[in-house]
């Protein structure tokens, strides 16, 4: 039931993502659309301690969205959640506007400048470390992207945390299995990436970055685990989730649907919005298998690039 | 910019079998996508990683290849610095840092992708040439040179696409020399880059004032035309600088320091981006206007009656 709502909120942040970058006639929209569900999961499922009318707020959880230009999806969480007007999405990347192509702190909520990719992940570990050295109560969760692994400076900060026992601290990791132009594994690979990470000392889970029922188990268990390790959830998404012709597509990175395109993505995104959510909380994998059959050639795309 | 850049450079890479392109995940304008569908040896995609990038570029350049990097300005120049001054500079190999987004290009996308800073940070490592076209026909000549050079690193800054050719009606483009868009008395311009479109409509501006006006562009920062520009000093009552580049560090200040070392007397009106992080966001010119670079904002502080 729950799920249900999570995955209506999802479908709603989604058609506002596209409404908000089609106004504007900029936006990254499908590196927004691949980290919806995790968004949704940190903020509206109870996994992040804030308060949107006092985002100063000194006991709240830090988030940093370390893959800045998928700030669409930030933006239209925290305007609906009351960090700011909603109105505001409305001059997306116009002048006066509070709001750019990417995350700036003179925004209500926005804990860390990001853009510059492979920042996210020091910045978070610093904020860890400093409340651990006052002893503060909250934890830090920062969003990075996959391609955005491929800069060192990710790995220093990794080494870092789990050098320093930063358990306050989960990464999440967007794998959609691109970068702005290719496939991560065609690129540099980035394979075997959970055992990366668990030699660079991480505890690692590795989820279905869209099933809230997995992002749920995952962010619980960070808040409950005693563990002294950071954590490092690798999330599989699909890049563009919910406009079909963007999922999992290399020419699909912060292209503008334009015509025809716009009907149709606008269409896929409504009637997603007017469904109950179609995944109903099985959580047993049988999600993962509807959208298999649903996408069964971008899937084999994807999954190939990954592999190859 | 980017595309005249991508065509000459797939054009040469025929010929020069040395030619080869680095990018860090960034799509390759236009030709540079025939140049890699052609030549796919020569084409390298570190994903994102921009130190490698540059490390890499030196590592081919020491076994004779010409690798160009390739990414947005930001992350060619400010991301991997201290590899393109030891790995390119201390080196001094014949490898060329290609900043797409020169200046506040990127006006939407926020401070992390505002180059303001480049020409003055690239300007302060020994053995790193500059050059900034302002139009797409400058930048043909200037991808020429570098794909020919010898010298060493280079830090060629270009802008993005769609801008005007300002410049065919101007002489030859040289390394290293200034060039006279148009050749007046009373007041020179001096300007480089994208923003050259500005530096022409207040000489415009000026001209219908009854000012007789030089419009000059000093494409190549480093090493700059120090001779020629104490000349155009010399020969004009007033100057006029006009850079998209914060105040310390560019073109205003040496041009002033010219002036006093040859103790040349000369009115010297500099026009820069401002010392500041300005968080505004729209066109190129909504920003370069929030920075002061407009022509009503230019033309009054030039008090011309
Ligand atoms: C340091 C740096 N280099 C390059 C870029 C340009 N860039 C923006 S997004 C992107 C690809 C990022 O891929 P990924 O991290 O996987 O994010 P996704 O869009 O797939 O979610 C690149 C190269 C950047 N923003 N920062
Ligand atoms: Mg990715």
């Amino acid at each position: 039931m729950i799920t249900q709502n999570l995955e209506q909120k999802a479908a709603e942040l989604r058609l506002q993502i596209l409404l908000t970058a089609l106004k504007a006639g900029k936006g990254h929209v499908p590196p927004a659309f691949s980290w919806v569900e995790i968004g949704v999961a940190l903020f509206y499922g109870g996994h992040l301690n804030i308060r949107p009318h006092e985002p100063q707020w000194e006991g709240r959880d830090r988030f940093i969205l370390s893959k800045g230009h998928g700030c669409l999806t930030l933006y239209a969480i925290m305007a609906d959640l009351g960090f700011f007007p909603k109105t505001e999405l409305e001059n997306f990347c116009s002048p006066g506007s509070l709001l750019a192509g990417h995350p700036d702190t003179n925004i209500p909520g926005v804990e860390g400048i990001s853009g510059s990719l492979g920042h996210g992940l020091g910045v978070s570990a610093g904020l860890a470390l400093g409340a651990k050295l006052y002893s503060s109560p909250w934890n830090v969760v920062t969003v990075l992207g996959d391609g955005e692994c491929q800069e060192g400076s990710v790995w220093e900060a990794a080494m870092f945390a789990s050098h320093h026992r930063l358990n306050n601290l989960m990464a999440i990791l967007d794998r959609n299995g691109l970068g702005a132009t290719n496939y991560t594994e065609q690129s540099t690979a980035l394979e075997p990436l959970v055992d990366k990470w668990n030699a660079f000392g991480w505890e690692v889970m590795k989820i279905d970055g869209h099933s809230f029922h997995e992002l749920h188990a995952a962010m619980t268990a960070f808040r409950q685990r005693t563990f002294l390790k950071p954590l490092m959830v690798v999330a599989q998404t699909v890049k563009g989730k919910g406009v079909s012709f963007m999922e999992g597509s290399v020419d699909w990175h912060h292209r503008m649907p334009k015509g025809k395109e716009v009907d149709e993505a606008l269409q896929e995104l409504k009637q997603a919005h007017s469904l109950p959510g179609f995944s109903a909380n099985t959580g047993d994998g049988s999600w993962l298998m509807i959208f298999v059959m649903r996408h069964f050639t971008r899937y084999f795309k994807w999954s190939q690039g990954i592999r190859a | 910019m980017r595309n005249t850049f991508a065509d000459v450079f797939y054009e040469a890479g025929k010929r020069e079998k040395r030619l080869a392109v680095v990018v860090a995940d960034i799509s390759p304008a236009g030709s540079i996508q025939k140049f890699r569908e052609d030549f796919p040896e020569r084409f390298v995609n570190t994903g994102v990683s921009e130190q490698i990038m540059i490390g890499m570029c030196a590592g081919m350049a020491l076994r004779g290849l010409r690798p160009f990097a390739y990414t947005i300005a930001t992350f060619t120049l400010f991301r991997p610095f201290e590899f393109v001054r030891d790995d390119l500079c201390y080196q001094n190999l014949p490898v060329t840092v290609v900043g797409i987004g020169g200046g506040v290009t990127y006006s939407t996308l926020g401070g992390t992708h505002h180059a303001m800073e480049d020409v003055a940070v690239a300007g302060a490592i020994p053995n790193l040439s500059i050059i900034a076209p302002c139009d797409p026909a400058e930048t043909k000549a200037a991808t020429l040179w570098c794909v020919d050079q010898t010298r060493g690193p280079v830090y060629l800054r270009l802008g993005k696409a769609g801008e005007p050719n300002l410049t065919e009606q101007a002489g030859p483009w040289e390394f290293g020399k200034l060039r006279y868009l148009r050749k007046g008395h009373d007041v020179c311009i001096f300007s480089y880059g994208p923003i050259m479109k500005l530096a022409l409509e207040v000489a415009s501006f000026l001209e219908q004032k009854g000012q007789s006006v030089s419009l000059i562009s000093a494409h190549t920062l480093k090493p700059l035309d120090r001779e020629g520009i104490a000349a155009a000093l010399t020969q004009h009552q007033r100057a006029v600088v006009i850079e998209e580049c914060v105040p310390r560090g560019g073109l205003s200040g040496q041009v002033k320091e010219i002036a006093s070392d040859e103790r040349i007397d000369c009115r010297i009106n500099a026009f820069t981006l401002k010392d500041e992080f300005i968080h505004c966001y729209g066109s190129h010119a909504d920003l370069l206007s929030a920075h002061g670079l407009d022509l009503q904002t230019i033309s009054s502080r030039l008090k011309v009656v």
